[in-house]
C-alpha cells in the first residue's frame, strides 16, 4: 500500500505563485484524474508532488518518507514520472528506451540483469510492443511513442505513477489504449494520477477528480460527487450541460 | 563477447596497428628490419633513441590526443543530446590554448612545468562551465554552438594580442601550432606532464556515463527516472574541460577531432550515448594517428599542421551532419 | 575652403620634386628615419646622432646589437603615414614597412636606402659584409667610417685562430631552427673554421633523428640568452634527444643581436665560435 501525501503546497516562480496551499493525496489502488484550464497550475503541482520542484511552503511524502530527503534514485523508484514533453534525443531500440525505466535500478544499457530483462519484457508485453521490440524509435507513429513512454514507465515497477498528459495529440483509439493501460496498471494494485483535459473521456476510467483553477485546488472526490454544470463552467469558461456522465460543451461563456 | 566488445577489441587493435606503422616514418629513413629490432630492443642505440624516444612518442601523443577529444565529444554530445556538440566547435579548446599561451608568455610556467596543463585545463573549464550555464537557460543548441564561435574567435584575438606583446617577434610559428594543433617533437616527458590529468578526466566522464543514457529521454524525464540533474551536468562539464585542457596543452587546439568519430560509432552502439564513449575514443586516436601520418608522408616542403588535417576531415564531417538532422519527435 | 585646398595639393605637388631619386647627393642627410632593426644598426653605427631624426622601436630590442646606443633615440613605427608625417630625407630600410615601401616612398620623393643582402662574410665581392659596410656608409654620408669599420673587421677576420680539426658545427636556436648552406650563418660557422653539421640548405628544423647517431663537435647556440622565461612548445631544441645536445658540455652560446642581421656584428659571433673551441 503505499502513498504520496502533499500538504499545503505553495510553488513560487519569479513572484508569481504558480501553486496556492494545495493539498492533495494519491494512494494504490487509485485513478486520479487531474482536471483544469491551461495555466491553472497542474504541471507546477505535478513537478512538486514528483520532487523536481521544490515548493516554496509545504511538504510531499512518499511512502512515509519526506521527498525532499531522498535522493533522485529513491524517488524514483518509488514514482515513475512521465512528463508532458517526451522527446527523444537519438533514435535508440524501443527496447533500450524501455529499459531506461530500470535507470534506478542502477542498470547500464546493454548490460541488464535478469530481473530488469524480465520488468523490461513485462513492460513492453503490457504495452503490446512486442513486435516493435527491436525497432528504432524515429521510424514509430505517435501513439505507438506514447505506448513506448508508458512501458518505460511501468518499466520501473514502482508503485505510484504520474504522467501529464499522456493523450495529447494521440487519435481517440491510441488515447483510449493508453489510458487501459493506465487502468491496467491500478487494477494489479499500482495508484496513478493523470491529467486529462477531455472530461467526458475522464469519466470512462477515474475513480476520482481533482479539479484545479488558478492554482488551486477547488474540488476532490468521486466523478460523480464533482461534476456538475457548475463546476465546468465556473473552472473552464463554457457553458455546459452535465446529464449522469455525459457531458456537453455548448459554447464558450 | 558482445556486441560492443568485439567493436572495441577490432579498435584496440586497429589503434596499436597504426601506432606501430607510425613508428616506420621519420625524417630518417629507417628500413622495417631495424625499426622492428629498435621495437625489441636489440636494435643499435640510435635507432632505439629514434624509435622509441622520436617517433612513438609522436604517435602516442597524436593518439591520446584523439582519444581525448572523441571521449570529450562524446560525452559533451551525451549531455547536450545533439551530435554536433565538441570541444573544439564550442571553443573549449581555444579558451584552453590561449589560457596556456598566456601562462607561457608571462612566465608563469617558469614556477613548475605543471603550470601548462594546468592553466589550459583552467581555459577548457572556464568555457564548460560557460557553455553549461548557457545549456541551462537556452534549448538550442544552435546557440551554443554560437557561443562556441564567439569563444574561439575571442580566444584567436586575445592570442594574437599576445603575439604583439611579447618580447620576440619570433614566436609566431608557436601561435600558429597552438591555434591550429601538432605532434611534432613531443617526447615521453610531455605526455608524461598531462597523462595524469587525462586519466583523471578520462575516468570522471567513464564513472558518469550512465547518467548519459537516462538523458535520451529529455531532462525532465531523465530526473524523473533518478538522474541528478545538477550533478551529471556539474560532472560532465568538469571531465569534459580536464581531458580538453589536457590534449590541448600537449597539442595545441586541435578541432572538429569529436566529431566525426562519435557519429559513426553511434548506430553500431544503438544510438547510446554511454556506450558511445569508449569506441569514440579509440577510433578519434586512430584517425588522429593516421592523419599524423599523412601530415608527415605528404609531399609539401612545410610540415602540414596536424590541426589543418583534422579540420579538412571533421569540418565538411559537421557540415554534413548538420544538414542531415531531423529532430527525433521533439 | 575647397579652392584652397587643392592649391595647397598643387604646391604640395610641384614642390616635392618630380625627378626619381635613386641615390642620396654628396650633402649629408640630416632627417634620416630608420625603418627596421637591421636598417638601425648601421645608422645608428655609421650616422652622428643628429643627423637620425627616428629609428624603429625594435632598436632597443634584446636582438639590436646597437640597443645601448640607441636608448633614448625616437622611434617612429614603420607606417608610411608616420614617417613621412616627419618629412625624412632619407629613409633606410631593410625589411621594414613592407614589401613595396621603396617604390612608396620614392614615389613620395624620398630616397630610400636599402640595406642589403649580406650572403658571405668575406669571400666573394657582391654580398659580402665589407660591401654591405661601404654601401650603407656612402648612403649616410660617411665613406670614411665605413673605411675603417671594414678595416677593423678584416683585421680581426684575419686574427681569428680557425679550428683546424675538421669538426662540424650545428646551429641551433630555442625555436629549433638550424640553417645549411647558402646562408650567412653557414659562412660564420665555415669563417670559424668548423663544418656545418647541417648539410641541407635552407632554414629548417634541427635533424632530430641524426641527433640520435651522431652528435655535433658543437652547438652554436644562438638567441638562448634573450629567452628568460619563454620557448616556443614545439621547438625541436626541447625535445630530449636535442638537450642532451646543448647542456653536455660542447656548447657555444651566440647572442642573439649577433645573427638577428647581417652586419659587421658577425664577427663577434665568428670569435666566439673559433675561441670556444680552442678551450
Amino acid at each position: 500500500m503505499a502513498e504520496l501525501n502533499a500538504r499545503k503546497i505553495t510553488v513560487t516562480a519569479k513572484e508569481v505563485r504558480l501553486v496556492h496551499d494545495a493539498s492533495i493525496d494519491l494512494a494504490s489502488g487509485e485513478l486520479v484524474v487531474l482536471l483544469g484550464p491551461n495555466g491553472a497550475g497542474k504541471t507546477s503541482l505535478i513537478r512538486a508532488m514528483v520532487g523536481l520542484e521544490t515548493p516554496t511552503t509545504g511538504q510531499v511524502s512518499i511512502c512515509g518518507d519526506v521527498m525532499r530527503l531522498l535522493n533522485p534514485l529513491q524517488r524514483a523508484r518509488r514514482l515513475s514520472y512521465l512528463p508532458q514533453a517526451r522527446p527523444l534525443a537519438w533514435p535508440s531500440k524501443v527496447r533500450d528506451v524501455v529499459a531506461l525505466g530500470r535507470y534506478s535500478h542502477g542498470v547500464t544499457i546493454g548490460r541488464l540483469r535478469g530481473i530488469d530483462v524480465k520488468a523490461v519484457d513485462r513492460a513492453i508485453a503490457s504495452c503490446d510492443l512486442t513486435e516493435l521490440a527491436d525497432r528504432n524509435t524515429d521510424t514509430l507513429s505517435g501513439g505507438e511513442l506514447a505506448r513506448v513512454h508508458c512501458a518505460r514507465a511501468f518499466a520501473t515497477e514502482a508503485p505510484l505513477f504520474i504522467a501529464d498528459e499522456p493523450t495529447a495529440a494521440l487519435d481517440p483509439r491510441h488515447q483510449f489504449r493508453v489510458m487501459n493501460l493506465v487502468r491496467s496498471f491500478v487494477d494489479a494494485g499500482g495508484g496513478a494520477l493523470v491529467v486529462l483535459h477531455d472530461i467526458q473521456f475522464a469519466t470512462k476510467f477515474a475513480s476520482r477528480f481533482v479539479w484545479m483553477k488558478a492554482g488551486r485546488i477547488v474540488a476532490d472526490g468521486s466523478p460523480k460527487e464533482t461534476l456538475t454544470a457548475d463546476r465546468i463552467s465556473s473552472i473552464y469558461g463554457v457553458k455546459a450541460k452535465v446529464d449522469g456522465f455525459h457531458v456537453e460543451m455548448e459554447g464558450a461563456l | 563477447m558482445s556486441d560492443q566488445g568485439r567493436l572495441n577489441l577490432i579498435l584496440v587493435v586497429a589503434s596499436a596497428a597504426a601506432i606501430f606503422a607510425a613508428c616506420f616514418i621519420g625524417s630518417t629513413p629507417l628500413p622495417a628490419e631495424r625499426v622492428i629490432a629498435a621495437f625489441f630492443g636489440t636494435g643499435i642505440s640510435g635507432d632505439q633513441l629514434v624509435v622509441w624516444s622520436i617517433r612513438l612518442p609522436r604517435a602516442l601523443s597524436a593518439f591520446l590526443v584523439g582519444a581525448a577529444l572523441g571521449l570529450s565529444g562524446a560525452a559533451l554530445q551525451g549531455l547536450l543530446r545533439n551530435p554536433l556538440a565538441e570541444p573544439g566547435v564550442l571553443g573549449v579548446s581555444a579558451s584552453a590554448s590561449l589560457a596556456a599561451t598566456f601562462s607561457l608568455y608571462y612566465g608563469l610556467v617558469a614556477l613548475s612545468p605543471l603550470i601548462l596543463p594546468i592553466s589550459a585545463i583552467i581555459g577548457a573549464l572556464a568555457a564548460t562551465t560557460l557553455l553549461a550555464v548557457a545549456a541551462i537557460r537556452t534549448r538550442s543548441v544552435v546557440t551554443l554552438i554560437l557561443i562556441g564561435v564567439g569563444l574561439s574567435s575571442f580566444a584567436g584575438a586575445a592570442m594574437s594580442l599576445l603575439m604583439n606583446l611579447a618580447p620576440n617577434p619570433f614566436s609566431l610559428s608557436d601561435m600558429i601550432n597552438w591555434m591550429l594543433g601538432s605532434v611534432a617533437n613531443r617526447s615521453l616527458n610531455d605526455i608524461a606532464l598531462v597523462l595524469p590529468f587525462l586519466i583523471a578526466g578520462a575516468a570522471t566522464l567513464l564513472v558518469t556515463s550512465r547518467g548519459l543514457s537516462a538523458l535520451t529521454l529529455g531532462e525532465e524525464a531523465a530526473a524523473g527516472v533518478g538522474l541528478n540533474l545538477r550533478r551529471q551536468r556539474i560532472l560532465t562539464v568538469l571531465g569534459a574541460g580536464i581531458t580538453t585542457g589536457a590534449s590541448v596543452a600537449l597539442a595545441g587546439a586541435i578541432g572538429f577531432v569529436g566529431i566525426v568519430a562519435p557519429h559513426i560509432v553511434r548506430p553500431f552502439v544503438g544510438y547510446d550515448p554511454a556506450r558511445t564513449l569508449v569506441p569514440s575514443a579509440l577510433l578519434s586516436g586512430l584517425i588522429l594517428v593516421i592523419a599524423d601520418i599523412g601530415v608527415r608522408v605528404a609531399p609539401t616542403t612545410n610540415e602540414l599542421k596536424l590541426g589543418v588535417v583534422a579540420a579538412l576531415i571533421g569540418a565538411p564531417a559537421f557540415a554534413w551532419i548538420a544538414m542531415q538532422r531531423r529532430t527525433v519527435n521533439g | 575652403m575647397k579652392w584652397s585646398a587643392i592649391l595647397l595639393c598643387a604646391v604640395v605637388l610641384v614642390g616635392c620634386s618630380v625627378e626619381h631619386p635613386t641615390r642620396p647627393d654628396a650633402a649629408l642627410p640630416m632627417r634620416i628615419v630608420s625603418l627596421d632593426y637591421c636598417a638601425d644598426q648601421y645608422v645608428l653605427r655609421l650616422a652622428d646622432r643628429n643627423q637620425i631624426l627616428a629609428i624603429s622601436p625594435n632598436a632597443v630590442s634584446d636582438f639590436s646589437y646597437m640597443r645601448e646606443t640607441a636608448t633614448g633615440v625616437p622611434t617612429v613605427r614603420p607606417s608610411a603615414e608616420d614617417v613621412l608625417a616627419l618629412r625624412p630625407d632619407l629613409v633606410v630600410r631593410s625589411f621594414g614597412g613592407g614589401p613595396n615601401a621603396s617604390t612608396f616612398f620614392e614615389r613620395a620623393g624620398v630616397p630610400v636606402l636599402q640595406v642589403g643582402w649580406a650572403s658571405n662574410v668575406d669571400s666573394e665581392e657582391m654580398g659580402s659584409i665589407p660591401s654591405l659596410i661601404e654601401h650603407m656608409a656612402s648612403g649616410l654620408g660617411h665613406p670614411d667610417r665605413g673605411d675603417a669599420l671594414v678595416a677593423s673587421f678584416r683585421r680581426r677576420l684575419v686574427a681569428v685562430r680557425k679550428q683546424s680539426g675538421g669538426e662540424n658545427a650545428l646551429y641551433m636556436t630555442p625555436s629549433g631552427v638550424t640553417t645549411g648552406p647558402g646562408s650567412l650563418v653557414h659562412e660564420m660557422l665555415v669563417a670559424a673554421g668548423y663544418q656545418n653539421f647541417q648539410e641541407d640548405p635552407g632554414w629548417r628544423s634541427i635533424p632530430l633523428e641524426r641527433l640520435a647517431y651522431e652528435q655535433p663537435d658543437i652547438v652554436a647556440a644562438a638567441f638562448f640568452e634573450a629567452i628568460t622565461n619563454h620557448t616556443d612548445a614545439w621547438s625541436a631544441s626541447r625535445h630530449p634527444v636535442a638537450r642532451q645536445q646543448i647542456h653536455n658540455g660542447n656548447r657555444v652560446a651566440l647572442q642573439g643581436a649577433w645573427t638577428a642581421c647581417g652586419g659587421w656584428f658577425i664577427m663577434d659571433a665568428i670569435e666566439a665560435l673559433a675561441d670556444g673551441s680552442i678551450e
